[in-house]
């Protein structure tokens, strides 16, 4: 005889096909079985690494992040994701008797790169020395705006010196940052996990971190992006000077060759023997910062007078 | 029928050499001048406001030489006077030009005297102003190389294509070229800690 506790229905089988039903229902009845598997935020969490990224994943990457940025910033961006000339190798020529601290530089480069305003983010930083030491330490980058030249300094723009041997390439977990076959040392903002071990590594101090989402004026955005480069970038990543990636692979000069005033700044392909930036390593006695390092940087410093 | 003289019958064909002599060599001064090279293009030199063309009151009179033409003081409204080639300070006319280029400097070394529309080089020849670097590259030797290499100065264009070449003057006043200083920008903001900038500093 059956007891009247011995039921088909137990606790743990009511509340099994309780949870399966309602399951189904808040999935089958809004549909949203269908747009979790297409929505951006799947998309962008399995995104692969560029390198290894198909043509056809590209395009799609770029149609979505475009499409982000137009809802975000309401302004239409070309993001283009050129790959690197054949036969480049990029390298930067900086004239220290030409420099004058006038930090155009750096505003053009804010400017052009979508670099956060508020907290502020600079790329490029202009040290000023006393005539007569090299000794980083006894510097200072936080020098009043003034009329420069002032008497007594010299100043040195330091920015990502595209370590050909870089620590930072080195140190980071997720190979998000990686040295392109133009020597140019690009991170991948969507591959970034915001550690930070490349700003530990790096003895330049050349990389920024966002501990903020970025906040630009509308109308202050720069919308010719490269996907490696200046696109907008979230609040977490990494980001450096990519010398200009949007515009050297398309041939044109980085932003800070062409804003500074007195042309101490020189740039060019070191593989071409006519280039610009050959003949100054040709003709003028060039050094680069924390040789002892051995980095290998592509950015050479000369004192023309 | 001219009769000659023993060798006087040679005199025409002589004179007739020389003067094929001194045209051709006239011909081919004038080739080897000519810059050889690409040749680039390069935005319209500076000229001070007002004061160009020269020519408009340094103008050549009847007599062949240059001099400022003063209407109104005689009879015909003209009144000629031969350049002064002495160094000296101007008074009547272009004072606002401060010329502080090298110690010795006087304007009619690179201006040309007769005519004004141009500049003259050390050993006579008369450029117009848009070859003012070969004026500039007589004494700046060194930069003017590194000028025609791409090495001097500010570049704008494609690094693998077309470059801006500007003139020398495009950024140097010739009058008086040592750069004024200028502002500089505003410097990064000092980290604060613990929070982002406020709006109050600097």
């Amino acid at each position: 005889m059956k007891k009247e506790y011995e039921n088909d229905m137990t606790r743990r089988k009511f509340l099994k096909g309780a949870g399966i039903a309602s399951a189904s229902l808040a999935l089958g009845g809004c549909g949203v079985g269908e747009e979790l598997f297409q929505s951006d935020s799947f998309d962008e969490f399995f995104q692969s690494h560029f390198t290894e990224m198909s043509p056809e994943e590209i395009k799609k990457v770029r149609t979505r992040l475009q499409k982000q940025y137009k809802k975000k910033y309401g302004r239409e961006f070309v993001l283009g994701t050129e790959p690197a000339y054949p036969n480049v190798l990029f390298a930067y020529g900086l004239d220290i008797s030409r420099c004058i601290g006038c930090r155009r530089c750096v505003y053009a480069c804010v400017q052009e790169n979508n670099t956060s305003r508020r907290p502020q983010i600079q790329w490029i930083r202009v040290l000023r020395f006393k005539k007569g030491t090299l000794n980083f330490e006894e510097s200072d980058h936080y020098y009043e705006a003034g009329m420069n030249p002032q008497e007594g300094y010299y100043y040195v723009p330091m920015q990502c010196q595209q370590c050909e041997n870089s620590p930072c390439e080195k140190v980071c977990p997720t190979k998000a940052t990686w040295k392109e076959p133009d020597g140019i040392v690009v991170i991948d903002y969507n591959w970034c996990v915001g550690c930070r071990y490349c700003i530990a590594s790096c003895p330049y101090w050349a990389r920024r971190f966002n501990y903020a989402e970025p906040e630009i004026p509308t109308e202050e955005l720069n919308p010719n992006t490269h996907y490696l480069g200046n696109r907008p970038r979230m609040r977490g990543v990494v980001e450096k000077c990519t010398f200009c990636i949007q515009r050297v692979r398309k041939g044109r000069y980085p932003a800070c060759v062409e804003a500074c005033p007195v042309g101490a700044r020189k740039f060019g392909n070191i593989l071409d023997p006519e280039s610009e930036i050959s003949l100054v390593l040709k003709n003028q006695r060039v050094f680069r910062l924390k040789e002892d390092l051995n980095t290998q940087t592509k950015f050479y410093y000369f004192f023309s007078i | 029928m001219l009769k000659f003289r023993t060798r006087e019958k040679y005199i025409p064909f002589l004179l007739i050499a020389l003067i094929f002599l001194l045209v051709a060599g006239e011909v081919l001064a004038e080739q080897e001048e000519q810059e050889g090279g690409e040749v680039y293009p390069v935005p319209p030199p500076l000229v001070y406001q007002g004061l160009f063309p020269c020519q408009a009151c340094h103008r050549k009179d009847i007599r062949g030489v240059s001099s400022p033409v003063d209407k109104g003081q005689s009879f015909l409204g003209k009144y000629l006077r031969a350049p002064d080639p002495r160094p000296r300070i101007l008074v009547r006319m272009h004072r606002n030009i401060n010329l502080k280029h090298a110690d010795w400097q006087w304007c009619l070394n690179c201006h040309n005297t007769d005519e004004r529309n141009y500049l003259k080089l050390i050993n006579g020849d008369i450029i117009p102003f848009e070859k003012s670097h070969l004026l500039c590259g007589q004494c700046h030797g060194l930069i003017y190389r590194d000028w025609k290499l791409g090495i001097h100065g500010r570049r704008v264009g494609q690094w693998n294509g077309k470059k801006l070449y500007l003139l020398c003057s495009h950024c140097h006043d010739p009058h008086s070229p040592k750069f004024r200083k200028l502002m500089a920008m505003d410097p990064p903001r000092s980290p604060e800690y613990g929070r982002w900038e406020s709006e109050d500093k600097h």
